[in-house]
């Protein structure tokens, strides 16, 4: 059997619906791959379970049952998203031996669909992070040079897909965590409008901004993936109640007047100049497709960062006072004098460093005397940012901009120094204030290293995202077999 | 001094002991985040309207009743619902 990566999920559905090939083997090669692989993407496991759900499978067909183009195809999913009866760690000592008492929505529509999952990927802890070093566990590695990160704090589902263990995996994205590992890994992100997706069963971390995605190797598999996990959930107040399209039947290999806005102006200033070279050779194959470019312009860029920040902090500073190290965690066998005292020992130890750090700042943001200068200025910013994105997005149908302002970096390269791990983020941030739903893509290779570009896209819209998106792979400007881009 | 004042408050109020060796670190850590995050104070708001953020930023659903789900329902016990044993 060809690489898993080689093969889209319509691929594998039509060998499988032909008894070309059995679900048991699909299985018998993502774990075995895992298992030879030195890339740290998985946590957890679930292959006696896996191999049960192919049992079933084999016998449904076998009795002429007609599957879904789901059944039986390989999904990891990212830590932090419960699935009942098994670990959901967050990749954090605190969470270490908890076990979760129900499953979440994703979870559940996939494998109503058919799909396996074969097992839960690494992240940052509690996902927050930049490179996937933040886990309690193991940082994971980059495929292409595994002495670099491979983004976070979905690394592990995005090394994952890049590295052929498994056909696609689920992450989530705060301010950028599908779109920043799949631009570092060489894969497909996508991060949908907020609310798009419910986040019923994923471990808040800040809850305006978290959404859950799919990473994939082609357009396709995100489509289908989307499709299926997107929609109302009566478990998730903020999930949107309009009905989800079949993004998987809107892509076709044309599309007409369609107009890209190019943003370059001041975050041109500050992305590497290798981000930005590819950049510029993408935009001149996209001349040739037809397609109208317009350069758009969206200031304050610089500003994103500290509203970010402030905001995702705050909210993880009251999401995470939950875990006390009573029930589950670290507990140690020190003896207590007060209850608070117990308190701040189990979470001191319990909590890493950067999840400390970010607790505290949420405070500090949140303190009686600075909240008006901290918190609800953000969020007045954060609607000014908004607003900037709403008037770019008039007069064209996405916005093209880079999705990381560097190259992979090296492990341990910036693990010290919090500020330019945070800088990390500049290019992913203003579109999670914004709420809105873009897709980072393959699009180039430098010093070795993948660079992933973004399209962004209005509300709702991820649609033309997808179908622009699949354009532009059918006509080699993207894909994840980046070598022979 | 300040700021190793509030280093401590903090750690307190969030319930995370923080070892005495290691506030320093903290200290200087957030010298150079909130450096950072005050630059948001140069940014001009006053056309922000607050419809505009609950409109656009919580868009929670209408709250309305409905009939208990199924799962609740096998927990009825005449007036109460009827919970798994959690502590042995």
């Amino acid at each position: 059997m060809e690489n898993l990566s080689a093969l889209s999920i319509p691929d594998i559905n039509c060998l499988i619906k032909k008894g070309d090939i059995k679900v048991h083997e699909l299985l018998d090669k993502a774990y075995k791959t895992i298992e030879q692989s030195s890339l740290n993407t998985f946590i957890t496991l679930l292959k006696e379970e896996s191999y049960k759900k192919a049992d079933d499978i084999h016998l449904r067909i076998k009795n002429g049952e007609d599957i879904d183009i789901l059944t039986g195809i390989p999904i990891a999913i990212k830590d932090n998203i419960c699935i009942k009866g098994h670990r959901t760690t967050c990749s954090s000592r605190m969470l270490d031996n908890y076990v979760s008492p129900y499953t979440a929505t994703v979870v559940e529509r996939l494998e109503n669909k058919g799909a396996i999952i074969i097992g839960k990927t690494n992240l940052d802890e509690f996902a927050m992070g930049a490179s996937t070093e933040t886990s309690f566990y193991k940082p994971t590695k980059n495929p292409y040079k595994h002495e670099y990160v491979p983004g976070g704090s979905s690394g592990g589902s995005a090394a994952a897909v890049a590295g052929l263990e498994t056909v696609a995996a689920l992450g989530s994205d705060t301010g950028g965590s599908i779109r920043q590992p799949a631009s570092f890994c060489g894969v497909f992100g996508l991060k949908p409008t907020y609310g798009r997706v419910s986040r019923y069963g994923l471990v808040a971390f800040a809850s305006s901004l978290d959404c859950i995605g799919p990473i994939t190797n082609n357009v396709a598999d995100s489509a289908i993936l989307l499709e299926t996990i997107a929609g109302p959930d009566s478990m998730d107040s903020t999930s949107i109640p309009e009905d989800v399209p079949r993004y998987y039947d809107m892509l076709t290999n044309e599309i007409n007047n369609v107009t890209i806005g190019i943003v370059r102006g001041q975050l041109m200033d500050i992305i590497d100049k290798d981000v930005a070279d590819v950049m510029e050779d993408f935009i001149k194959g996209l001349k040739f497709t037809g397609i109208t470019l317009k350069d758009v312009t969206i200031e304050g860029f610089d500003i994103c960062i500290p509203v970010y920040y402030i905001i995702a902090t705050s909210e993880a500073s009251s999401n995470l006072a939950r875990y006390d190290g009573i029930r589950y965690g670290w507990i140690g066998n020190t003896k207590y004098d007060t209850l608070n005292e117990m308190y701040e020992v189990r979470r001191g130890v319990g909590f890493g460093k950067e999840v400390k750090r970010r607790i505290m700042l949420g405070t500090f943001c949140l303190r009686s005397g600075y909240k008006d200068q901290y918190y609800d200025k953000a969020i007045m910013v954060r609607e000014k940012i908004r607003m900037s994105f709403e008037k770019a997005l008039k007069d064209v149908d996405v916005l093209l901009l880079p999705t990381s302002p560097t190259l992979p970096f090296k492990i341990g390269e910036k693990i010290d120094d919090p500020v330019s791990m945070y800088l990390m983020d500049l290019c992913t941030v203003s579109i999670s204030l914004s709420g809105l739903p873009a897709m980072s893509i393959p699009v180039g290779y430098q010093k070795g290293l993948p660079v992933g570009l973004q399209i962004v896209g209005r509300r709702l819209e991820e649609g033309t995202i997808l179908k622009i998106c699949h354009f532009l792979e059918k006509n080699g400007l993207a894909s994840s077999n980046i070598e022979n881009l | 001094m300040k700021l190793k004042d509030d280093v401590i408050e903090i750690s307190s109020f969030s319930n995370i002991k923080i070892p005495s060796n290691e506030i320093g670190i903290f200290v200087k850590e957030f010298a150079n985040i909130l450096a950072y995050m005050d630059k948001i104070g140069t940014v001009k708001v006053s056309k922000i309207k607050k419809d505009s953020i609950i409109k656009h930023h919580t868009p929670l659903r209408l709250d309305t009743l409905s009939t208990s789900s199924n799962e609740c329902s096998n927990l009825l016990e005449r007036v109460y619902y009827k919970v798994p044993k959690v502590i042995k």
